[in-house]
């Protein structure tokens, strides 16, 4: 899956895409690898606020949950519902079609120190798996 | 960790075929191959997998009195189970809790024990310490031995093109001697941790591969910890230090089939005198309502009280639900009983069900599960 270059990174394999004080949220194609068998994605209701750092919404697999976070702080406008009832799906495009949560952002501080593709690629090389 | 971690004949080659490796035990294990978890528990459940259980550990009893010590240390009475036959089996603490759950395997010059990959250091040592004095050698095979494991429907038409005897002749719980390749004596028996039909091999150490490739060309996948411990939940089977552990009873556990509360063995006063005061805590499934999957740990509450803990939860891919093991207050253990986990913060409805959740002999099962 190739990895878009208008978003920014996390180190815990969240993608960011910011357009004006608009804020898109996902999983990157390594999470989704290394989550394994997606079977449920716990996502918040619209309207709750998020601070950075917070836990926005819980990926569960068959053998484990991920935590995925709030990279800014802002509040939730629009959930993926499609993911929510088909999380396989999330698998098959994570980038695009699997989506997660949509946030208006009040506060952008930490959007800056989030890396850009070439920085999450090198990011990845040292990453430990579990 | 600060120790390498141990690895087996078949490390390389899980790596090379695309299995996610990971800490168990201290050895590096596959948790899964590349068509994931859920695939692998279809592929146990329909056709047949292949296990990589070289990291379990192995006790041979010989001596005289191999019989007299295994029933000393065991909660089974292994003296009275039939030549050729299994039983599963605790070895407990004085005070009744569980050190370890084996397999125990009645041959006629020598007692099997099939210990768990956590109790490689500490069952051998608990063995001799407890037996010391009597004449019994306890001979740790582990380091020597290669241990396999088919599961499956599939698996007997697939050991079968391969071994020397019919394995029609091996009866569930039951094992005999047979050549595996046309020149490989090994040990097969008719036993499992999936709830499905399958076997366990036992042989040389230095065999592994060749039988490997053999019975994967033969039609077995290979599968990883992640879909075993999924299978084993689906059938309500215990895993140790979930299940049981050093503060848990079998009693507790519902494993009186592996308890022999009438002979002497180390923890069996405890147990008489728990069995007589009352349980304070029995095993239970729990129904689970809604996606979200209760883990080890969570929290058991009735009307906002906590009445009891999750010992193993998982998604369960044959049912297509969320599936939990518990330990709750006794007067609970009643099927259908509304109940509440408390999955990271979030209140998830649950009921009380019967184990266990999967059974070969019965497939097809409704939503609502369990026993009714």
């Amino acid at each position: 899956m190739a990895r878009p270059d208008d978003v920014r990174y996390t180190k815990t394999h969240e993608w960011v895409k910011l357009e004006g004080d608009n804020l898109t949220l996902g999983i990157t194609d390594f999470a989704v690898e290394h989550l394994g068998d997606i079977v449920f994605v716990d996502l918040p209701d619209t309207g709750t606020d998020l601070e950075k750092g917070e836990t926005a919404l819980e990926i569960e697999s068959v053998k484990a949950v991920a935590e995925v976070y709030a990279p800014v702080t802002g509040t939730v406008e629009a959930v993926n519902e499609a993911i929510a009832d088909e999380a396989a799906s999330l698998s098959e495009d994570c980038f695009g079609a699997g989506w997660l949560i949509r946030m208006k952002v009040s506060d952008a501080a930490g959007y800056d120190e989030l890396m850009d593709l070439a920085a999450y690629e090198k990011h990845l090389e040292t990453a430990e798996p579990e | 960790m600060s120790e390498p971690l141990k690895t087996t004949p078949l490390t390389e080659w899980h790596r090379s075929h695309g299995a996610r490796m990971v800490p168990f035990a201290g050895f590096d294990m596959p948790v899964q191959y590349k068509g994931g978890i859920q695939e692998e528990v279809r592929i146990v459940r329909n056709e047949c997998g292949l296990f990589d259980l070289c990291h379990m550990g192995r006790l041979v009893l010989r001596g005289p009195e191999r019989e007299k010590a295994a029933d000393h240390v065991l909660s089974q009475n292994v003296a009275r189970v039939p030549l050729g036959a299994i039983r599963y089996s605790l070895i407990c603490t004085p005070a009744g809790t569980v050190v370890d759950d084996v397999l125990v395997y009645h041959g006629e010059d020598e007692v099997h024990v099939v210990i768990n990959a956590s109790g490689r250091e500490t069952d051998p040592k608990w063995f001799r310490e407890h037996t010391a004095g009597m004449d019994v050698e306890i001979d740790d095979v582990s380091d020597r031995q290669t241990m396999l494991a088919l599961q499956g429907p599939q698996s007997a038409e697939i050991l079968q093109t391969i071994c020397d005897i019919d394995l029609a002749t091996i009866k569930y719980y039951r094992f005999g001697q047979g050549t595996l390749l046309g020149d490989l004596p090994a040990l097969i028996s008719r036993t499992g941790y999936t709830g499905e039909d399958g076997f366990e091999l036992f042989f040389d150490l230095g065999q592994a591969e060749r039988v490997w490739i053999a019975l994967e060309q033969a039609g077995a996948k290979p599968i990883g910890l992640g879909a075993r411990d999924v299978c084993r939940t689906e059938a309500g089977m215990p895993l140790y230090g979930h299940e049981i552990n050093l503060e848990i009873t079998p009693l507790e556990a519902c494993l009186d089939f592996g308890i022999d509360l009438d002979k002497p063995f180390i923890g069996c006063e405890a147990l008489r005198k728990l069995k007589a005061d009352g349980l304070p805590r029995t095993q239970v499934g729990l129904a689970v309502e809604g996606k979200r999957v209760p883990r080890d740990g969570c929290s058991v509450l009735q009307d906002g009280t906590e009445v009891g803990f999750v010992t193993s939860g998982t998604f369960s891919p044959t049912l297509g639900r969320p599936i939990a093991m518990a330990l709750v207050r006794p007067d609970l253990a009643r099927e259908g009983l509304d109940l509440e986990v408390d999955v990271r913060g979030k209140p998830v409805q649950v009921k009380v069900d019967g184990l266990p959740f999967y059974s070969r002999k019965r497939k097809k099962k409704g939503p609502s599960g369990g026993k009714n």
